[in-house]
């Protein structure tokens, strides 16, 4: 069984050491969860108190509705799960620690919406470095039931994630100076509009356009930015520094 | 060549703030350096740090693994005090894998081999300021790194808390654990396996802004490896994943 664990936490990382992309090491995170019986997970850089989380976003697993939600309600900024992981470097499951009767309603608010999404319990990794906080690993599900044997692997390979996955996108900005995306204005403001949470149909009353119009140029916009849904064309916009924060 | 017997031990007062490189015969001319290692490790990893199973009477940390071949690197500040330390132990002999906590490596056998060594008693002090701009801690690491890279060690054995893990990953080491983590005492506990690479050292020295060599290597500058020194084969994962 021991052997079994180290096996699993061993591929991960011979994954992680061997990728060449970001997916690659996304997938390999995937199969060896699920050794662990973890379905969901997801690995991000922490923003700073009057930031949003979106170009942080390092690569996840979330329900697609649970990710869309989370960014269009901002909600990093009251998760509770995020503020412990700024006070410790161990690792926590969430029901041994933030999950509690004393938990502030807007924080009980995040954790029960979570819980509809089918994350009702998760273990978090928070990454820090000498100089400062890297950032949060996660691992979520209905239950989690881990040993603190399977716990501890976990957090080697969350460090592996975490430490592979950064190299990558590091690499990739040196080596390709960004081809710039040339938005045109009007999908430049759908995008900015659809990280403040605004809907298509709201959108298309303020800039006085057709709900199907809007929903044309942010497909548009998604398009040029490579991104496969809204949110991610939002992170993308954010990255390449076509919106500001 | 200049020899240690006559250089003032004060040398550091005039300006050499750099890691000393003590064992063998250099740690036996240096006696009195050494027993500033003694004391400060029993400061920083009794008084400070709580490990009580080593706790001494006299104040000094010493242990059954500081034989003739341990190496020691206690750093210095530019007032000649120790501020860090690290020590390495060949791996061909008795060291802390093999002889304290063997079942951190399950029924895997712990790597060993002539430029194999494990890294014990890393310590940086926490009130100390930079040095030449470099925090300690920093220092430290790039120091035991030049080290091995200069005399050919190709392989440190390290066995310490899995979050650790992230402080050589998070600065370009390349790193292998060599089993998952396993309890001990009231801990869990990894032990890894870093290879000092050139690629390493640069990382540290653009990171940290460190210029040029962090080393005073006494006396006589020879080689710790027991024998010819052979270039054995890196372990590998698969490898252990077949053990």
């Amino acid at each position: 069984m021991s052997n079994d664990i180290a096996n699993a936490m061993f591929e991960f990382i011979e994954c992680a050491r061997c990728a060449d992309n970001e997916e690659a090491i996304l997938k390999g995170l995937t199969v060896s969860a699920s050794f662990f019986g973890i379905e969901m997970f997801a690995i991000s850089g922490i923003p700073k108190a009057n930031e949003r989380i979106d170009p942080y976003f390092i690569g996840h697993q979330w329900p697609v509705g649970w990710f869309e939600r989370y960014l269009s309600q901002n909600y990093v900024h009251t998760d509770p799960v995020i503020r412990r992981s700024l006070r410790t470097d161990d690792m926590f499951l969430w029901s041994e620690t933030v999950c509690n009767d004393d938990m502030p309603a807007k924080s009980k608010l995040v954790m029960d919406e979570a819980a509809e999404y089918g994350m009702r319990d998760g273990l978090s990794v928070p990454i820090h470095a000498a100089e400062g906080m890297q950032g949060i690993v996660s691992f979520a599900g209905h239950t989690v039931e881990l040993p603190l044997e399977h716990r501890n692997a976990l957090h080697v390979i969350a460090i592996y994630a975490h430490n592979y996955l950064r190299n990558l996108i590091k690499r990739k900005a040196r080596v390709a100076p960004r081809v710039s995306i040339t938005l045109t204005p009007r999908e430049r403001e759908c995008i900015a509009w659809c990280a403040d949470g605004k809907t298509d149909w709201e959108i298309g009353q303020i800039l006085d356009r057709s709900e199907r119009t809007i929903r044309h140029l942010i497909d548009s916009a998604a398009s040029k930015l490579e991104a496969v849904n809204r949110p991610q064309a939002v992170a993308e916009a954010f990255r390449q520094g076509i919106l500001k924060l | 060549m200049r020899t240690s017997e006559s250089l003032p031990c004060s040398l550091s007062k005039w300006g050499f703030a750099m890691l000393k490189v003590l064992w063998g015969k250099e740690a036996t001319r240096q006696s009195s350096l050494m027993e500033d290692v003694w004391r400060f490790r029993h400061q920083q990893f009794v008084e400070r740090l709580g490990w009580n199973d080593i706790r001494r009477p006299d104040g000094r940390e010493i242990d059954q693994f500081d034989g003739p071949r341990a190496i020691h690197f206690p750093q210095l500040n530019h007032a000649g005090e120790i501020v860090g330390y690290s020590r390495l132990l060949p791996t061909t002999e008795p060291h802390l894998l093999s002889d304290v906590y063997p079942q951190l490596m399950g029924d895997r056998s712990p790597p060993r081999g002539n430029t194999i060594y494990e890294w014990t008693r890393c310590v940086a002090t926490i009130d100390g300021s930079p040095i030449d701009g470099v925090a300690v801690s920093s220092r430290q690491m790039a120091g035991v790194l030049e080290y091995c890279l200069l005399v050919g060690i190709e392989a440190l054995i390290v066995e310490t808390y899995p979050k650790l893990l992230n402080m050589f990953l998070s600065t370009g080491w390349d790193v292998l654990p060599l089993n998952a983590p396993s309890q001990f005492n009231e801990h869990f506990i990894v032990p890894f396996c870093a290879y000092p690479t050139a690629a390493t050292l640069e990382w540290h020295r653009s990171n940290y802004g460190i210029r040029g060599s962090l080393l005073d290597l006494g006396a006589d500058v020879e080689s710790p490896l027991a024998g010819p020194a052979q270039i054995s084969e890196r372990p590998r994962l698969s490898r252990l994943v077949a053990a």
